[in-house]
């Protein structure tokens, strides 16, 4: 069982690697959409940084958080966003196509898992990079100017709640997407999720109580961006981390669920 | 037909595809509170933290109407239409307006404008509404006047952001792939109009800068002229520098037009 469980998970990495390894290539062929890429992404950024420099121009420290923490919120949220954009989006927003055109019928005849193939196939590296380095230099910033350790303790932190927020992204987003084989226009419902996911342009704890609550243990948007920097402020509280931790697994247990559902009332583009 | 007939038809065209997909413009709408949300939760706590009651200059009440109001307003003026004509550029789709006896630019805005409507009409409702949640703001009513003065400035607003944006298309002419363009042109644009936060926010220097460049007109004055903080002459003002605007903006756009169409070569469609 365990060497079962090992082989799948070696072969899907390998596959993985394989997909974003294509995309790059892709990517590369068609350099300037690539440096273009970058570009709209850097005045996403420019947007992002503004409500860092009207906490700093205001200079006012909400509930104790001073503007130096609330860099570091808008820096995960920023490093989020590259994550949910380059990982997920590219994916989510060709599932409408696969129905409409009859790829997914094609998809299904493949030897792997329809969900990995559908939702991971495509990367776009593009976008990552401008958010990335963005959000780290935001959270570094923050946390040299509120004279906070950047240690191994951080760094695994980090790295844990980056993996966590990852799956939180996935099944959050991916869940209305499932819509896809109900519904034809997908758009309007995606431009939503990215509005609402804009919620985390601003720490959480300028929302009331039962927003927060909502945004934590109900449909956990702002345990995306939001755990991390409470865990290094010391501020986080066992509820959360909890949150942080068990929302993963509910959420894609629940996608694993709800998948199969879908794809059984599935009918063929052409049938 | 008339002149008016034929872009009329455009116009009701624009509308009738907007309805087709009434749910996706419902939810449209609805993801338009979102950042609404966002600001008045944001605006809430600062001034909740403050020390001082005014933050950039602005009054609580004075922040919070700016912030609903720029981000209607943004909807309002919000152009659409340019990844419609690269469109027609790239793909040949020009050709078939090119033969019929329509001018492109009108024919496309009234189709643009049938599908913005009912969206427009839903946001001056909300704006007309928080008129009313808020009668006054610094001591000062809202008279007749004032929402003359306001819609002058929002209607120009439009115009001139319609404008920037119809050059900004034409650049189809010259490259096939203008979409990063357009993307990281509208984000800075919204920024610097003042569609998310009050442009003092930028400091002195930026905001020397944005005088001389027609952003700040599209969203921040006719807000400012609403909320009183732009008054008497400096109204007048403002409106005559959004006339001279839009003659640059059309005299630009004619000349590019006249040069890309030049240089347009009839392929596909």
């Amino acid at each position: 069982m365990v060497k079962r469980v090992a082989r799948t998970v070696r072969k899907y990495s390998k596959l993985y690697l394989l997909f974003v390894k294509n995309c790059i290539l892709a990517e590369m062929e068609y350099r300037a959409n690539f440096w273009m890429g970058i570009g709209v992404e850097c005045s996403w950024l420019i947007s992002k940084l503004l409500y860092a420099l009207v906490f700093f121009q205001s200079g006012i420290d909400i509930y104790g958080f001073s503007p130096d923490a609330m860099l570091v919120f808008i820096g995960m949220h920023t490093v989020m966003t590259g994550i949910l954009i380059s990982f997920f989006w590219p994916n989510f927003g060709r599932m409408t196509e696969y129905v409409r055109t009859g790829t997914l019928d094609v998809l299904i005849t493949k030897p792997v898992s329809l969900q990995f193939i559908v939702t991971l196939r495509h990367f776009s590296f593009g976008t990552l990079i401008p958010n990335v380095i963005g959000g780290l230099v935001m959270i570094a910033t923050g946390l040299i100017r509120l004279r906070l350790d950047i240690g191994w303790r951080e760094i695994s932190a980090f790295a844990i709640f980056v993996a966590l927020s990852t799956a939180i992204s996935y099944g959050l987003f991916l869940l209305p997407n499932l819509l896809t084989f109900k519904v034809v226009e997908m758009g309007p419902i995606n431009m939503m999720m990215s509005q609402m996911q804009e919620m985390n342009n601003v720490p959480m704890i300028v929302y009331s109580k039962w927003l927060q609550f909502a945004g934590i243990y109900l449909f956990p948007l702002f345990a995306i961006s939001n755990i991390f920097p409470l865990f290094v402020l010391q501020q986080a509280d066992p509820g959360m981390l909890a949150a942080a931790f068990l929302s993963p697994v509910v959420l894609l247990l629940a996608i694993r669920w709800l998948w199969g559902r879908a794809i059984q009332s599935y009918a063929s583009a052409s049938s | 037909m008339n002149i008016l007939g034929k872009y009329g038809y455009a116009f009701l065209l624009g509308f009738k595809r907007t309805m087709e997909y009434r749910l996706s413009f419902f939810l449209s709408i609805l993801s338009c509170l979102f950042p609404m949300v966002i600001q008045y939760y944001l605006w809430t706590s600062m001034y909740a933290h403050s020390t001082d009651l005014m933050i950039f200059g602005y009054s609580y009440r004075q922040m919070i109407l700016y912030v609903l109001l720029a981000s209607l307003l943004t909807l309002v003026v919000s152009a659409g239409f340019e990844w419609e004509i690269a469109s027609d550029i790239k793909e040949g789709g020009l050709n078939a307006v090119l033969v019929r006896p329509l001018h492109y630019f009108l024919y496309r805005i009234s189709s643009f404008l049938g599908g913005k409507l009912l969206q427009v009409l839903l946001s001056l409702a909300v704006i007309a509404a928080l008129l009313m949640v808020y009668p006054s703001i610094a001591g000062q009513m809202w008279q007749l006047r004032d929402i003359a003065w306001f819609a002058a400035a929002l209607l120009n607003g439009v115009v001139m952001n319609m404008l920037i944006f119809y050059c900004l298309s034409m650049l189809a002419f010259w490259i096939s792939e203008v979409w990063g363009v357009f993307a990281g042109f509208g984000v800075v644009s919204s920024l610097f109009s003042g569609g998310v936060f009050p442009i003092e926010v930028f400091g002195v220097v930026v905001n020397r800068l944005l005088d001389y460049l027609p952003f700040k007109y599209i969203v921040y004055f006719p807000v400012n002229v609403l909320t009183f903080r732009v008054t008497g002459t400096a109204v007048l003002e403002g409106i005559a520098i959004q006339l001279g605007w839009m003659a640059l903006l059309a005299l630009l756009a004619q000349v590019i037009w006249r040069i890309g169409t030049k240089k347009y070569v009839s392929i596909g469609g």
